[in-house]
């Protein structure tokens, strides 16, 4: 619990030049004056030294730019930096000098005893904490406002922002969510299908449980649909699907028998090409290659092999005649004969080398047929993707098709031509690089039955593959180019006939049939979206239970009990009555709204906030400010609170004295009110006159800013009356005496300041003294010395009474005490008639 | 933000968890996480959503006639 000791602003608000700091009392400090004269000033200054924003421009909420620059004083020197400084008074008793400045950009530069820091060490604790500013505009904000922007200030206030927010999440969450761009898209996607069944009135159940999420019942709804179609009690979704197909095809025939097609490659389809493509390339260009090019070089020493069995032959015959040469009987020499010998085991090495040709040539003709089967197997996929569409190419039915499409869909019709025009002619270059591969492979083919490869022939088959690959990525591109208009133009199609055979619903079956899977989980996901607006309203009821009982029973309870202090004997009974949360006829709270409630002699009113008077809703705002502030643990110890008794009569107003001493005496509260009501000051302060707390009053507004003086809580007289009334009572007891002796500790601060001031002109907080500067003080306005160290005396002695719990001055002292009072007092007044003599004169 | 405020938006899930039976939703409650909540439960949301899209797809055996 921080309590504040003093406040020093300059140049911040209404506050221009710098003046004395006000100290603030640990109990009740009032500032009293006029309007505009700078009351607020100071509880904004302090506000905004906590907050580092004010509450008038927090709750300004869109209009806030009206606001910007105003926390600087407009006649502060431009080369100053405003700013609020405060001394608190902290939990261990240590005082904290807290200090913000003002920078160019509207925020707040802050320091703890001189150090710059980034934010004040109990920022985040308070942060949700009511805070210690009960204001007029902000309970005039809390109730005339409407009910939406009232409940968001109620659960601020009354510390649930966490559960208002939690509410505000989960509605953006249900309300503003865009699901991801694939999802979005995949829903889009069954938009046309959505406007189909809806179109089909013997479809409308199916139409119904579509629109729901249970995909359960949407399917068995189509199950039974189907069935009775078929007249077949089928099992298999797939023979169910091919019979609505065979019984649609039939119904359309007799309009047209063909079928508009032309599918581009699924992923699946273009990962086969890929690998057929790859796989080609890579034996034609590699291992089938290098494996046929060393085939030629094999045949290229096929010839040693004769030269080896002549040799073989003549090695055979030498041994039988060594000394002559096996053919010509010529007579051979020793060196010859090992030439012979040595020529002879050179070539049988070589022979061995070419015993396996033809087991090479076999395995690799056999992969040639393994290749030669893999290209025409993936060729006749390729050219088969589009067979269906061509099968439309004959006059006779393209024709027919020209018909059915009329000269409405002219433009489908021209679009499926031009696509059969250009696939036909994508799928003729196609199958010319075809025969050409087929030929190469027949060549290669040919050269390995008879012994006749040549690098020319491997080299030309891998060209007119790169070729014919090369032809497969423009088909393929032509395909993919001319899917979508040939979709959109058989959807057509499709209308057209079924339209014309009365097979709408069986298309409409059938495409839920062919899309089930799809239909599923569009079905889940929009389930958990549904789900996703439902949590929404399970939230809303879950935060609207809890501030239900927070408000109905919490809040009306301790708001009630404040109200009802202020009330007065005589007022009529028109009164809040507690607030609510409204409900809807069938009794669900309705959302985000708080109402107030008021009766009028027993009776409920329709509207409190406009039946209720200005004083009962200044009473109310007032009761609510009060019970929200003294909940829970507060941060702050002190509470500020400005002009409560506008409005107010002289009962209601003496009622909210009490209402102030309950939260001093009761509830332990550092009370700073300021009040443009001097009467009601004096009032306060007569009413507290035990306290003897601080009292300011601005005297008036200057370019300066306000003439903030120091008051007397009580007048000199008023006092000395009160202690003589006091010690003529008998049976004084020590608490009273403890009281005797704060009463003259206080006089003779207050005599000793006035006395100085009209002595020697100089101004002397009186609350500064303790017993040695008081006499320093007299010396210094001239006292006679003798009263002078008795004063001293006296002074020292009431000084420490209220930490005495034995302080039992014997009455006969006390008097004296008071003689000394009294002797001040007359100083005080023969100074001023000569200073006033002294003037005239 | 203090760890009050924490303390009582952990049993608001808590209790908003045992509210609801659906475990879409429930993972949902449970991202719900400061800086940015509402952020954090569309990021979840969206990977819900992307899971049921991108798996596999097969014919549930409800879907079977």
């Amino acid at each position: 619990m921080k309590r504040i000791k003093s406040l020093t602003v300059q140049g911040f608000r209404g506050f221009n030049k710098l003046q004395e700091p006000i100290e603030f009392h640990d109990k009740l400090t009032l500032i009293s004056g006029q309007n505009s004269y700078g009351k607020t000033s100071i509880s904004e200054a302090l506000e905004w030294l906590l907050y580092g924003i004010t509450s008038k421009i927090e709750d300004a909420s869109d209009n806030k730019s009206e606001y910007l620059g105003s926390y600087r004083n407009i006649h502060f020197p431009e080369d100053q930096t405003p700013f609020v400084e405060a001394v608190f008074v902290m939990d261990d008793g240590s005082e904290v000098v807290y200090r913000g400045e003002l920078q160019a950009d509207e925020t707040i530069q802050r320091y703890i005893n001189g150090q710059k820091v980034d934010n004040w060490t109990w920022a985040i604790d308070a942060i949700n904490d009511p805070r210690p500013f009960i204001l007029q505009h902000a309970l005039k904000n809390l109730l005339l406002t409407k009910p939406s922007d009232r409940y968001q200030r109620f659960t601020k206030l009354i510390g649930e922002e966490e559960l208002a927010d939690l509410q505000d999440h989960f509605i953006s969450l249900s309300t503003k969510y865009d699901p991801p761009r694939e999802v979005a898209n995949f829903l889009n996607s069954f938009s046309g299908l959505e406007e189909k069944i809806k179109s089909l009135p013997n479809l409308e159940k199916i139409f119904k449980l579509y629109q729901k999420s249970d995909f359960d019942k949407f399917f068995a709804a189509i199950k039974t649909e189907c069935l009775s179609r078929t007249g077949k009690s089928l099992v298999d979704t797939d023979e169910i699907l091919a019979e609505l197909k065979n019984l649609r095809g039939l119904s359309v025939a007799k309009y047209f028998d063909q079928q508009l097609v032309l599918e581009s490659f699924s992923d699946e389809e273009e990962k086969l090409i890929l690998d057929d493509t790859n796989f080609l390339i890579n034996s034609i260009t590699d291992e089938f290659s290098s494996e046929y090019l060393g085939l030629i070089k094999l045949a290229t020493i096929q010839h040693i092999i004769d030269r080896a069995k002549f040799l073989n032959h003549g090695l055979a015959e030498l041994l039988n005649k060594p000394k002559e040469c096996p053919f010509c009987g010529h007579p051979l020499t020793e060196n010859e004969t090992t030439k012979i010998q040595h020529e002879c085991n050179r070539v049988n090495e070589e022979e061995s080398k070419t015993k396996n040709l033809q087991a090479r040539r076999e395995e690799i003709n056999s992969k040639l047929k393994a290749l030669r089967k893999r290209f025409e197997q993936g060729y006749s996929r390729l050219v088969a993707k589009s067979d269906t569409l061509l099968s439309l190419d004959t006059q006779d039915v393209l024709q027919k098709l020209e018909m059915v499409f009329g000269v409405e869909n002219k433009t489908h019709f021209d679009t499926v031509k031009n696509a059969i025009e250009d696939v036909r002619s994508r799928k003729e270059m196609l199958n010319s690089s075809y025969q050409i591969t087929v030929g190469c492979l027949d060549d290669v083919d040919d050269s390995l039955v008879k012994s006749t490869e040549t690098p020319e022939k491997i080299k030309n088959l891998a060209d007119v593959f790169v070729k014919h690959i090369s032809d497969i990525d423009v088909y393929k591109k032509t395909m993919k180019d001319h899917a979508k208009t040939i979709s959109v133009a058989s959807k057509v199609l499709t209308n057209i006939l079924d339209l014309q055979a009365g097979t709408q619903e069986l298309s409409m079956l059938i495409e839920l049939l062919e899309r089930r899977v799809m239909l599923n989980k569009r079905a889940v996901i929009i389930g958990v979206l549904g789900r996703v607006k439902e949590l929404q309203k399970q939230v809303k009821e879950y935060v609207s239970n809890k501030i239900e009982n927070t408000v109905n029973v919490d809040l009306t309870r301790s708001v009630l009990n404040w109200y009802e202090r202020i009330k007065t004997e005589g007022d009529p009974d028109v009164h809040f009555n507690g607030f609510e949360l409204p409900k809807t006829k069938s009794g669900a709270i309705k959302s985000r709204q708080i109402a107030v409630n008021a009766k009028s002699y027993n009776k409920l009113l329709p509207s409190a906030v406009s039946s209720l008077s200005e004083s009962k809703l200044n009473a109310l705002g007032l009761s609510i400010s009060i019970a929200n502030n003294i909940k829970g643990n507060s941060t702050f110890g002190f509470l500020v609170i400005d002009d409560p008794v506008q409005s107010m009569d002289t009962g209601h107003s003496i009622q909210i004295i009490n209402i102030i001493r309950s939260l001093i005496d009761d509830e332990g509260k550092q009370v700073i009110l300021l009040s443009h009501n001097a009467e009601w000051i004096r009032e306060t302060r007569k009413s507290c006159r035990s306290i003897n707390g601080k009292y300011y009053e601005i005297e008036s507004y200057t370019l300066d800013g306000p003439a903030i003086q120091r008051g007397m809580w009580a007048a000199v007289d008023e006092r000395i009356a009160e202690v003589k009334s006091f010690l003529n009572k008998p049976g004084l007891k020590r608490l009273d005496k403890q009281k005797i002796a704060e009463e003259f500790r206080l006089l003779y601060n207050e005599l000793a300041a006035d006395i100085c001031k009209a002595k020697t002109g100089n101004l002397v907080n009186p609350d500064s003294l303790n017993s040695i500067k008081l006499r320093a003080l007299l010396i210094q306005s001239d006292i006679d010395s003798t009263l002078t160290d008795s004063i001293f005396a006296a002074h020292t002695s009431v000084s420490n009474a209220h930490h005495e719990t034995a302080y039992d001055e014997p009455v006969q002292t006390l008097r004296e005490y008071l003689k000394f009072a009294e002797q001040m007092k007359l100083i005080l007044e023969e100074t001023r008639i000569k200073n006033k003599t002294s003037k005239k004169t | 933000m203090r760890q009050s405020s924490l303390d009582k938006i952990q049993e608001y899930k808590k209790e908003l968890r045992e509210l609801v039976t659906d475990p879409a939703l429930r993972k949902i409650i449970e991202a719900y996480s400061f800086p940015n909540p509402v952020d954090q439960m569309e990021t979840e949301l969206d990977k819900i959503l992307l899971e049921i899209l991108n798996e596999e797809n097969k014919e549930s055996n409800s879907s079977r006639l």
